[in-house]
């Protein structure tokens, strides 16, 4: 059995660790506020340059840049983002299996990695590491953002990458962060061809809705109830609204047949009547209370042109992208190391609590062999 | 009057929001105004001041280090890469910027073969950016 001693200090020092990772805890949830709040701010950017980039991309056809070529090489491009330090549970060590999952060969693969931890364990294991980001995992600006895809840009250029991915933890929410991987590098569905990208518009809109169903399906089968009554209802709905355009449309086809019927000429007036003050039967004015459907539907004025406006629209689009992962990894990571580190804190109670039981029970068993050994020496005496 | 919506939204954040009535910034080929029931459009912009005109004829100075606008449906988007109102400016910092901006480039072109390590892009992209902001700073103090 350990002695007092030993526990006493066994005490101590599980107490003093229990200080550290309380204070690392709360560290990490001031940041994390922080980081959520930047992640957050970053949203209608990132999200409104999506769609520029979308309407833009519409209005273009043929367009070439460095950005959409593909490259004819073997090799790929990664960009790993990891922590810069440890003590934040599996985050670091998610992404690593994340990206051994996608790196198909080693000698293939290029790596461009932001955070200690990640450029420590990939070069332990062999792999190429062509540029590190150290020291800035946890705060990352825009101006990193644009030098690194500035640095991606040129290495893609050079034609020696078939593709960049990236790969980084996207923050669902305090307790929840994924790992993820998509193709930074030749940006996809931007392609010149407009079959194509009907193609693309109409996949995308499917695997929209289809997600939507599954979402639906998931609330189901999470207890949502009443979710299936409003599925019903949807289609329902859509059903009438089917055959209200079907009603319409048929509608108009009828009342198409008596404007090709020639009007007698004597109804129609032609000019303004100054004494009736009637407008002539030929202007039809209700035309204009509306806007016309070509109104609406008026294509983008683009400045200078829309070639140009996408070739300088690409490279912020690139680091838009690489800036908004960068705030999810700073946020998970931060997640991460508070949810670790409480759990760490609990598990220091808990350990104390069961030392300080232990402590006592040796002291009192001490006591007892104690005041045995003293009588046993009184009895002994007689 | 008509107005028109106009956000200004930087990475960070959504620096500035308000109806107005006319907008007017520098696109890659002059500049532009923008008002009311405008045509959709998009526009690739020049670090500027964009200038912010209300309905009641007070105008505001915004700066901008470029990026790009969206016309649509009667609302302005601007994207700039970095955007700040006059009280946001560092007034300080950007006359420190000024002034390392215009020394870089002093020294760059006195000798553009020795000092190759400057890079007169950035410098002079430093520059316009440090005028832009001291000039929108300068125009509520006046």
């Amino acid at each position: 059995m350990a002695s007092l001693q030993d526990i006493r200090r066994r005490i101590r020092s599980v107490k003093s660790i229990q200080q550290i990772t309380k204070a690392m805890k709360m560290v990490a949830a001031a940041r994390l506020r922080r980081a959520q709040q930047a992640a957050v701010a970053n949203k209608p950017f990132a999200d409104k340059m999506a769609e520029v980039v979308d309407s833009v991309a519409a209005n273009v056809t043929g367009f070439k840049h460095p950005l959409l070529e593909t490259h004819d090489a073997d090799k790929e491009l990664f960009l790993i983002i990891a922590a810069d330090k440890g003590l934040a549970g599996a985050y670091s060590s998610n992404i690593f299996k994340e990206a051994v999952r996608h790196i198909p060969d080693k000698e293939k693969a290029d790596l461009v990695v932001i955070g200690r931890k990640t450029e420590e364990h990939f070069r332990n294991r062999g792999y190429h590491i062509v540029k590190e980001y150290l020291g800035i995992s946890e705060r990352p600006t825009f101006d990193v953002a644009k030098a690194i895809a500035e640095d991606l840009t040129d290495r893609y250029e050079s034609g020696e990458y078939s593709a960049v991915h990236i790969i980084y933890a996207r923050f669902v929410s305090s307790m929840v962060n994924v790992p993820e991987t998509f193709q930074l590098l030749p940006f996809e569905g931007l392609t010149g061809d407009e079959e194509e990208k009907e193609l693309t518009r109409a996949e995308k809109a499917g695997a929209f809705i289809s997600h939507l169903k599954e979402a639906a399906l998931a609330r189901v089968s999470l207890g949502g109830d009443d979710w299936e009554a409003a599925m019903d209802r949807a289609d329902a709905e859509d059903a009438a609204a089917r055959e209200r355009a079907e009603d319409e449309a048929a509608e108009a086809a009828a009342a198409e047949q008596p404007v090709e019927a020639p009007k007698p000429e004597t109804e129609k007036k032609w000019f303004f009547d100054e004494e009736t003050e009637e407008t002539p039967d030929s202007i039809d004015f209700s035309a204009y209370d509306e806007p016309l459907e070509e109104f609406k539907e008026e294509p983008f004025i683009f400045l200078p042109n829309a070639d140009d406006v996408l070739g300088a629209l690409l490279p912020q689009y690139l680091i838009t992208m690489i800036y908004a992962a960068q705030l999810q990894a700073a946020a998970s990571e931060l997640s991460s190391r508070m949810t670790a580190m409480s759990s760490a804190t609990d598990n220091a109670q808990e350990l104390t609590r069961k030392l300080d039981l232990l402590y006592n029970k040796v002291r009192q068993a001490n006591i007892t062999r104690e005041i045995t050994e003293i009588v046993g020496g009184a009895e002994a005496l007689k | 009057m008509p107005t028109i919506k106009l956000e200004v939204v930087s990475p960070d954040a959504v620096v500035y929001q308000a109806d107005i009535y006319m907008l007017t910034v520098k696109a890659a080929d002059g500049e532009i105004g923008v008002m009311p029931n405008h045509l959709p459009m998009i526009a690739s912009i020049i670090p500027c001041a964009m200038r912010v005109k209300y309905e009641d004829g007070r105008e505001e100075l915004i700066a901008c280090g470029g990026g790009f606008m969206e016309v649509l449906n009667n609302k302005i988007t601007v994207l700039a890469s970095c955007a700040e109102t006059p009280i946001q400016i560092d007034v300080l910092r950007a006359e420190k910027a000024y002034q390392r901006a215009e020394e870089r480039i002093k020294k760059f072109k006195s000798a553009p073969l020795v000092n190759t390590e400057i890079d007169i892009d950035r410098a002079e992209a430093a520059l316009q950016r440090a005028i832009v902001r001291l000039k929108v700073a300068k125009s509520v103090g006046a």
